[in-house]
């Protein structure tokens, strides 16, 4: 295996869920909620994933954890492809990637002191006797930040931030290459965020672990992403390292998403920057036909309507925008006060 | 000058649990002055919508008011009778919440929910009341206002329904909109779109606005003034500039300073220590103490602090807010 392979390569993924209705239960329709979609990730780094809700961000995430197995594509870990792989390998991979749910308190054992939360991915994979799992939950605590005296204590006892990161605690129990994150900060308060995403970028760093980050709070992202991609129906409409796509967007949907977000500060409380979208995300069971983005995009032509915009990734780490008309745009002067009509 | 549209003062609510009660709001108050949009910021326990619910009689049954007075106009919401505040509420004080979902009633169109706010506040025929219905829906940015009305509320995108929210809450030209974390369950770019319409109809109908977020970019970009809530109490108010550019309690402060922002990477984002704040187990004195970095422990803060006016329409909570008066966030 060549040191340049990336951890993780996605080619092609898709996933559709059929909808079924009617007293036969038949396929009526087919969401299509991963459309084709292909990333990297390399060994220590983070890629986000970004878009609003319905974009399939998360199915991604979900589908390389093969909580629901793929509809096309392939994806490999370490130069492996995950599909081919027999139950054995599959089990020692699963190790490898692990994965941190949005909600802390849903996503652990209410009824299990952390302790035995922490000990027993452990326990399943045979790590270790009981006394160097004891010590190895103790150092777990300590990595995230929590006080060897939380082992016998339960999740109800923590807090929304705490619970995280005894979340992301039980997710480094095995040693994991890959954590796929959706979400790890948003349902927590605002004071909480800091923390974490401090704590999330002091793990990298020492652990070497890569992320795949899946959120939709681009401050947020910017702050731990070092190479961002950005959804929109199933499909990846713009990529390229993170300074690029936050502060020289070239596809629009990207410029709108940007805009769009509130900016903490009044004295730069200036309505003329954003592009305001006209109407909703139509949905991912009847999309569009051409480019996905054409019903609310204010620069769409003929062309966009039937002919769907590749998204070209050059090389490794290069940049990459599924647009006809993709043209980079400073976030600052952006189309000043466009509505998409 | 005139009179404040809404002044809560001093109010204390409390909820029942198992084994006692938990205080809820510890003596906040701030006020609204006519066509003034007021953010009110806080997070979860801060007490900033319990409070709005104490006023308007919104509490769950295991809620109570123990004390304080709010008044509306002049008059006396916590004495008023659950009749009287029906009419408040729904003819001089629109309400928007977060999830439509639960404030719409699923089994009526929304068209006849409207209707029917109209109605219950003013004697127009039903033939009137569809036309004012249309006209909202149209004005509120619904494409096909007629046949939208007659649609149930799970038939409309989660944009829709706060759309539609948002019509029902200004059917009778309200003097005021309260709106609690209105666009936390929506999507960035339909945010704008809501932040945007909630902006136009306040301007068109010169409605007072109390916006109820714990998201600072929504404060920033849509408010005047600034209450700044903490376990319970206000711990800062000032116009918005003060607070984001001149914030005099470290809390204010701490929370500026940790957000991540679009536009700059910082290896460490500088956060707040601690936990928020548990109301069952509030510490003595100032409840910020324990996370504060400015108060090192210093004896004083196991006092309340009052709050004091530390420039003209800036008041602070804080012990030592003289020593962030030279300083800025950035």
């Amino acid at each position: 295996m060549s040191g340049n392979d990336p951890l993780l390569a996605v080619d092609g993924l898709v996933k559709h869920f059929p909808v079924r209705g009617g007293v036969l239960q038949r396929q009526v329709a087919t969401v299509r909620a991963v459309d084709g979609v292909s990333f990297e990730i390399g060994t220590g780094e983070t890629l986000a994933l970004v878009g609003e809700s319905g974009c399939g961000k998360s199915t991604v995430g979900k589908t390389i954890m093969r909580f629901h197995p793929p509809t096309a594509g392939t994806v490999r870990f370490d130069g492996r492809d995950l599909a081919t792989m027999k139950a054995r390998e599959l089990r020692a991979v699963r190790r490898d990637i692990q994965f941190v749910f949005q909600d802390p308190f849903a996503s652990l054992p209410a009824r299990m002191p952390v302790g035995d939360i922490l000990a027993e991915p452990l326990e399943i994979h045979g790590v270790g006797d009981r006394r160097s799992r004891r010590a190895r939950v103790v150092e777990l605590l300590e990595l995230v930040g929590l006080g060897a005296d939380s082992v016998n204590r339960y999740p109800h006892e923590f807090s929304g931030g705490q619970r995280q990161r005894v979340g992301i605690a039980r997710a480094l129990a095995l040693e994991p290459r890959l954590l796929i994150l959706d979400e790890p900060v948003s349902a927590l308060d605002v004071s909480i965020q800091a923390q974490v995403i401090n704590l999330l970028a002091r793990l990298q760093r020492q652990l070497g672990v890569a992320y795949l980050f899946i959120a939709h709070d681009l401050a947020v992202v910017q702050h731990l992403a070092h190479r961002v991609a950005v959804m929109y129906l199933g499909h990846i409409v713009e990529y390229g390292d993170a300074g690029t796509v936050f502060t020289r967007p070239a596809h629009p949907y990207t410029q709108a998403l940007l805009s769009a977000v509130p900016v903490p500060d009044p004295r730069l409380r200036d309505l003329d920057r954003r592009i305001l979208l006209s109407g909703d995300l139509p949905s991912p069971a009847d999309p569009p036909a051409g480019c996905p983005f054409h019903t609310r995009c204010w620069k769409a032509e003929d062309r966009c309507r039937e002919e769907r915009p590749v998204l070209e990734i050059r090389t490794p780490g290069g940049a990459g925008t599924a647009c006809h008309f993709a043209a980079e745009a400073e976030l600052t002067s952006g189309p000043a006060g466009r509505t998409a009509s | 000058m005139s009179e404040p549209l809404l002044s809560i003062e001093n109010l204390v609510t409390e909820f029942r649990v198992e084994g006692g009660t938990v205080p809820a709001v510890n003596g906040a108050g701030y006020q609204v002055m006519p066509g003034e949009t007021v953010g009110v910021v806080g997070e979860s326990g801060s007490g900033k919508s319990v409070t709005v619910a104490s006023v308007l009689g919104l509490l769950p049954s295991s809620g109570r008011v123990v004390s304080g007075t709010a008044r509306f106009a002049g008059r006396d919401l916590l004495a008023m009778r659950e009749r009287e505040l029906e009419q408040v509420r729904g003819r001089d004080i629109g309400l928007v919440f977060q999830d439509p979902m639960t404030a719409l009633n699923p089994v009526m169109t929304i068209g006849e929910q409207i209707a029917e706010s109209l109605r219950r506040h003013a004697s127009i025929s039903r033939r009137a009341a569809a036309t004012k219905v249309a006209e909202l829906l149209a004005e509120v940015g619904i494409p096909s206002p007629k046949e939208r009305a007659r649609q149930y509320p799970h038939q409309f995108s989660g944009g829709m329904r706060q759309r539609a929210m948002i019509a029902m809450a200004m059917a009778n030209r309200p003097r005021l909109i309260i709106a609690d974390e209105p666009t936390t369950a929506l999507d960035v770019t339909i945010q704008a779109q809501i932040l945007d319409l909630l902006r136009r109809v306040q301007r068109e109908h010169d409605a007072a606005l109390v916006m109820i977020t714990h998201d600072l970019g929504v404060i920033a970009e849509m408010t005047e003034r600034v209450v700044v809530m903490y376990a319970g109490r206000v711990v800062e108010t000032a116009d918005v500039d003060s607070i984001f550019h001149h914030p005099r309690h470290p809390y204010t402060r701490g929370l500026l300073r940790s957000l991540p922002r679009l536009g700059e990477r910082r290896d460490e984002l500088p956060a707040i220590g601690g936990q928020p704040p548990d109301p069952r187990r509030l510490p003595d004195g100032c409840a910020f103490r324990v996370r504060c970095d400015l108060s090192g422990g210093r004896a004083e803060c196991g006092f309340q602090p009052a709050l004091s006016e530390v420039a003209a329409g800036h008041v602070s909570a804080c012990h030592f807010h003289g020593e962030l008066a030279e300083e800025g966030v950035a």
